[in-house]
């Protein structure tokens, strides 16, 4: 049953590749393969805690790739290694045939997480300018200023992060994540600490901003809503060890509004969705 | 804590210092006429007009001009050297251990039983200015460490993720951390400093605040011995309060 269930993954993993392939026509250095990827926690007193358990998953270049599942199921912990800022303990992890730390000495990874993580000292000129200069390249300012825009916030360039509302912020932090244009876009609860108006008008805006050029991204969500509406697929992690349970490509036709999630289409996936994320949760063991 | 700038505050915080230092002074004057401790604690007036007649108040002023530049230096010095060993900690993990070994080492150490060998070392003249960075230094350091231990762990993953170098992530993100947490050390160390350069002026400067405390203790200079605290005591609160005003308008200016 459990290998099976790979099969259809990987089956539809390299489906859903194929069309991305046909329709971006190129990008297909962006690939992320996962294989048997598996992350052991040691705690103290030889304990262990298995946070990731075997996934397999091929993530094609241009792909926008939801990870969904109950709190603590290790939806991060795999972000993380897909970002370098973990290590797989079995298993392994290539983008574009590299490994994420290969990766990262290329600055092809862009990551924004929950905690925005701007520097409070800078505006939001320089702080969309940092990773530039975290990598010793000369500021690309047009580049700076069209992010500032893309984001809307060209008004802001000065203002300083304590000046900025938390969605602002976090729409800053999507630009410095976006400013080197990297070949991945890690987002971790981008919008997790907004309130739910907030948050649905900044999807609407990711989503906007994603369509403009497409990048191979992986979010990390507890909203389903937020998952359908941005994703190309999205997979519904299992509690403790964390494994797909589920992958559901999503064929809401693109470019996505609000008034998608109004549509029939919409609901039914939400529904469906939503239904699979109570059962794992249920069947899971008591924590 | 950020004061703010509407004048009504202003006067009433300057309303409590006056109250509050009055009230002080006036216990001090009322102690001193009816000599309740001795002839150690004279009337402040006494103190005060000893330090105006003319003699007193250059040879005062003389001193402490001298005491201030050795402490000034000093701080400098010791503010610099903490802050480099801490940043070069940060560059270099693997010497970070036994840097903070050596700074704790040194910072274990007397100044008392320093002196001597100061004084050997560096000589009468540059010793006030050693015991005053040594008494700076540490307290630097260790404030420059705690700021680095404050850099978030967001912080801290961007740099992972971006493949940042030790230096870059120092000058970018590590090092702007740091700095309210650098500004707070240099706070506590401006009167260290003040009495770090008294101190080494004890073990035989030519001149200074530490060498009038010295003789003025030998010939039973009341007068002498408390116009010299004070203007030692006046050092270290001038030095706290520019770091302080510093603190308030600089670093919310940067972005704090």
């Amino acid at each position: 049953m459990m290998s099976n269930l790979h099969d259809v993954i990987r089956l539809e993993g390299f489906l859903s590749r194929q069309e991305v392939c046909m329709e971006a026509g190129n990008q297909s250095t962006s690939d992320i393969v996962l294989e048997g990827v598996r992350k052991r926690f040691e705690l103290a007193k030889g304990q262990v805690i298995d946070a990731v358990e075997h996934v397999d998953l091929n993530i094609a270049g241009g792909e926008f790739i939801a990870l969904i599942g109950p709190s603590g199921c290790g939806k991060s912990t795999l972000l993380r290694m897909v970002a370098g800022l973990e290590t797989p303990s079995h298993g392994q992890i290539k983008i574009a045939g590299q490994t994420p730390n290969e990766c990262i000495k290329q600055q092809k990874l862009g990551i924004a997480m929950q905690e925005h993580g701007l520097m409070p000292w800078l505006s939001a000129w320089d702080n969309i300018a940092l990773p530039f200069r975290l990598a010793g390249l000369p500021v690309d300012i047009d580049r700076v200023h069209e992010l500032l825009a893309l984001v809307g916030l060209d008004e802001f360039a000065n203002a300083l992060p304590k000046q900025l509302s938390g969605g602002m912020k976090q729409r800053v932090s999507i630009a410095r994540a976006l400013a080197l244009e990297p070949q991945v876009l890690i987002l971790d609860e981008p919008f997790g600490a907004l309130d739910a108006v907030t948050r649905r008008l900044m999807n609407n805006e990711l989503q906007r901003i994603w369509s403009r050029k497409p990048t191979t991204t992986i979010l990390v969500t507890h909203s389903v809503e937020e998952a359908v509406f941005l994703a190309d697929r999205v997979c519904l992690m299992s509690p403790r060890p964390g494994r797909l349970a589920l992958v559901e490509p999503i064929t809401l036709e693109r470019p996505r509004s609000l008034e998608t999630m109004q549509t029939a289409e919409f609901r039914n996936l939400l529904a469906k969705l939503t239904a699979a994320l109570d059962e794992v949760c249920m069947s899971a063991p008591a924590q | 804590m950020y004061v703010g700038t509407c004048p009504v505050n202003f006067i009433s915080e300057a309303l409590k210092w006056v109250v509050g230092l009055g009230m002080l002074f006036v216990l001090w004057e009322v102690a001193g006429q009816q000599s309740w401790l001795g002839k150690a604690l004279p009337p402040l007036s006494s103190i005060v007009s000893y330090a105006m007649e003319p003699r007193s108040y250059e040879l005062l002023m003389r001193s402490a001009s001298i005491t201030a530049s050795n402490a000034l230096y000093g701080f400098l010095i010791g503010s610099i050297v903490g802050w480099a060993i801490a940043c070069s900690g940060q560059i270099w993990p693997p010497m970070k251990k036994g840097l903070d070994t050596l700074s704790t080492f040194v910072n274990a150490i007397p100044l008392i039983a320093l002196g001597p060998l100061l004084i050997v070392t560096v000589g009468e003249q540059s010793t006030p200015m050693a015991t005053a960075a040594l008494a700076v230094f540490f307290t630097v350091f260790v404030a420059v460490l705690g700021g680095f231990e404050r850099v978030p762990s967001v912080h801290d993953d961007v740099i992972r993720t971006y493949g940042v170098t030790r230096w870059r992530a120092l000058c970018f993100i590590e090092f702007p951390n740091a700095l309210p947490s650098l500004i707070d050390g240099l706070k506590l160390g401006a009167s260290s400093a003040v009495l770090g350069a008294i101190l080494g002026e004890w073990f035989g400067a030519p001149a200074g605040l530490g060498v009038l405390i010295v003789s003025a203790m030998q010939n039973f200079q009341i007068n002498l011995l408390w116009s010299a605290a004070f203007l030692g005591t006046a050092m270290s609160g001038i030095g706290f309060f520019v770091l302080a005003l510093l603190q308030q308008k600089l670093l919310p200016r940067l972005g704090w």
